[in-house]
């Protein structure tokens, strides 16, 4: 695991942010497969040791079967852990008083097929005992939000498409105004304006003081909106920090000139900048900042005309490639 | 999707508890489930010279069947109400549910066209029909209902987002089989009625006159002793149907459908059957074949005879037939006993499906 984590070194959470208070806390997180009359297991998680704050959208990611889902289901209740802590609000997540404070839109979510939107989420009001004039206050106001169309609403989703259904997704997980808010591949089958949505209201909600703990295979997203992401490859944690720490400061950059003699080329091709030649203009690349400076000094020196620098800064999903490919994964 | 999701006055708690109100509804009726069983066991009903066999007044076995429909009453919280009502949703929008009823309810009707098969006594002839065919297609609800209430939610993962809710999961077993109960009383009702009114309406024809069919006499009882008989007959039916039904839902958890539905009707016909084994199990028979039985085969009999539900407890037809009454007390003792099985096959469910993993 790269420098901004500690997965080695349980129960310390690897990175720690000002901020909100820890509410979702693992340590030593293990989940180990075991197939039925069988002696054969599968480690689908080991050690894992993250903690999510108050107020954060921090992203899960990693490449199929790391064991995002798993984390997700453990941190649901819907499977156990085979050792290892993991407390949200400080209690079991299989409390009922914890999922009276926590939403969840799966991957691909499937409603009741035989009931309408608008019958799906008052479904699930019930569930959470809210009484009829606090459902008929909610509902409508939810399914504004995800902007399912009125016509729409009295249509059985079965005859829905699978952004609408994602729609009514979301509109479920947050009918209880969830205090932590898990999201599972959340622009799956949204179009791009669906996707650009979805992405607001998951930033709405941390404008509100909400918590958001999303898995996405979608980095570009990830980086937009997440403040902390851990990534995860065969069920170990290989990188955690915020954003910025796992981008990091390293940017390249491409300093473009031209009127420049052959003399001119010959001596930029000796020093130590990859150079190349596209069309009219002399391409120098620089690793960083400093040699920025020394190149767009080089080009001056020898008579050449700076026409444009161009900056390219790490991805996310640079540093993902990278990390899962160093680590033998990949 | 609106950027703008203010929250609203409604908080983001719910309603952890279970609402006052509820909780006083559900007081009520264990109070008055209490009242029955005090009046039962130092009154009793008194049964007919039919039932002398039958004890009157509660026994230890029937307080247990009072017990469980207790706790059956008290855990029934909103969550597991609301569950249940859209389980009944669910299965009233089946449409191959919707086409079986209907074609019971035709085939109930036109029996009447039939009773030429049997001349000399149709009315027998359309009772029978009626009876057995009900008896068959409500079977045949349960058993497949009731393999299909849990193992969808897992293949379709609806069961994560209900269990992600505040909902425990003893609360979705319960709401789950409480609907799949509400289902078959409502089918059961809907062919019951039908059936009686048919009947009625074949018995004014066939004795041409509402008066003429009234009137008991000997060879001839009345009508309302027939249909009471008959209603009677038909709410045991629910009793065997609540038996079937938790069945059908235990062993969907641990065997696939197919598996599941043999291993139903293997049990409803050795359930059926459970007056044989209990005989063959005192090895009290007459003949060589029973006097030959080793102890150990009887014991193994034994066992099969304990394990099995006594189906033929809620199958009254010959006692219609020789035209006994159908005393409340027993049909107390069968519920009391399809209770208690019911139960027992509920919190096998539960351990079943308590650890499980989605």
């Amino acid at each position: 695991m790269e420098q901004t984590t500690t997965a080695t070194t349980p129960p310390e959470p690897q990175v720690k942010r000002s901020g909100g208070d820890v509410i979702i806390e693992t340590k030593n997180l293990t989940k180990v497969y075991r197939a039925p009359f069988s002696r054969e297991t599968k480690k689908a998680l080991s050690d894992l040791n993250i903690d999510v704050r108050r107020g954060e959208i921090f992203g899960l990611v990693g490449p199929n079967g790391s064991g995002k889902t798993t984390t997700l289901k453990l941190l649901l209740g819907l499977i156990k852990p085979t050792s290892g802590d993991l407390t949200i609000f400080g209690q079991g997540p299989r409390d009922v008083a914890v999922k009276q404070r926590i939403g969840f839109l799966p991957d691909g979510p499937y409603f009741y097929d035989h009931l309408n939107a608008s019958e799906v989420l008052d479904f699930y009001g019930k569930l959470f005992g809210f009484n009829e004039k606090e459902r008929a206050e909610r509902i409508p106001q939810l399914l504004d939000m995800v902007n399912l169309k009125e016509a729409d609403r009295k249509r059985v989703i079965r005859t829905y498409s699978k952004g609408m259904v994602q729609r009514v997704g979301l509109a479920q997980a947050l009918i209880n105004d969830p205090e932590v808010l898990f999201l599972d591949e959340p622009t799956t089958g949204l179009d791009p304006i669906g996707a650009r949505q979805m992405k607001d209201a998951i930033l709405a909600q941390r404008d509100r003081g909400r918590t958001v703990l999303l898995c996405s295979h979608l980095l570009s997203d990830v980086q937009a909106i997440c403040d902390r992401v851990a990534i995860i490859s065969e069920g170990q944690l290989v990188k955690f920090g915020t954003v910025r720490e796992l981008v990091g400061p390293s940017q390249t950059f491409e300093v473009f000139a031209d009127s420049m003699s052959d003399e001119a080329i010959a001596k930029v091709r000796e020093s130590n900048f990859g150079v190349e030649e596209a069309g009219n203009h002399v391409v120098l690349h620089a690793s960083s900042a400093d040699l920025l400076d020394q190149a767009l000094k080089l080009v001056r020196d020898v008579g050449g005309n700076v026409v444009d620098v161009k900056g390219h800064s790490e991805t996310l999903e640079d540093v993902f490639v990278r990390t899962v490919k160093s680590d033998g994964r990949g | 999707m609106s950027s703008t999701t203010e929250g609203t006055a409604l908080g983001n708690r719910g309603h952890l508890e279970v609402p006052t109100n509820w909780r006083i509804g559900q007081a009520v009726l264990c109070a008055i489930v209490v009242l029955v069983g005090i009046f039962y066991f130092t009154i009793g009903w008194h049964s007919p010279a039919a039932e002398s066999r039958v004890a009157d007044n509660l026994s230890l076995f029937d307080g247990v069947g009072l017990l469980v429909l207790i706790g059956m009453i008290w855990l029934t919280t909103p969550a597991a109400a609301t569950l249940a009502w859209t389980t009944f949703q669910e299965s009233v929008r089946r449409k191959w549910m919707f086409a079986l009823l209907i074609f019971a309810l035709v085939l109930i009707v036109i029996s009447t066209f039939f009773t030429w098969m049997q001349p000399g006594s149709q009315e027998k002839f359309i009772r029978d029909f009626g009876l057995g065919f009900i008896v068959i297609i409500t079977m045949l609800m349960a058993v497949f209902l009731g393999v299909a209430l849990v193992p969808p939610e897992i293949e379709r993962r609806t069961i994560l987002t209900i269990l992600s809710k505040p909902v425990g999961r003893a609360q979705f077993l319960i709401g789950k089989f409480l609907g799949l109960c509400l289902t078959l009383l409502v089918n059961l009702a809907v062919l019951s009625v039908m059936f009686l009114i048919t009947y009625a309406i074949f018995r004014f024809r066939l004795d041409h006159g509402i008066r003429e069919a009234l009137v008991s006499a000997p060879g001839h009882p009345g009508l309302m002793f027939e249909l009471g008989g008959l209603t009677s007959a038909l709410a045991l039916q629910f009793g065997f149907l609540i038996i079937m039904a938790s069945l059908a839902l235990t062993l969907s958890l641990f065997l696939s459908n197919i598996a599941a539905i043999v291993v139903c009707f293997i049990v409803y016909f050795g359930g059926q059957t459970s007056g044989y084994w209990e005989y063959l199990s005192r090895g009290g028979g007459q003949s060589t074949l029973d006097k030959g039985l080793s102890p150990g085969v009887r014991d193994g009999i034994r066992a099969i005879y304990f394990l099995l539900p006594r189906f033929d407890r809620f199958d009254v037809r010959e006692r219609l037939i020789n035209h006994m009454p159908i005393a409340f007390n027993y049909m107390f003792k069968s519920f009391s006993s399809g209770l208690v099985y019911a139960a027992v096959l509920l919190i096998i469910s539960y351990l079943l499906f308590s650890d499980r993993e989605f």
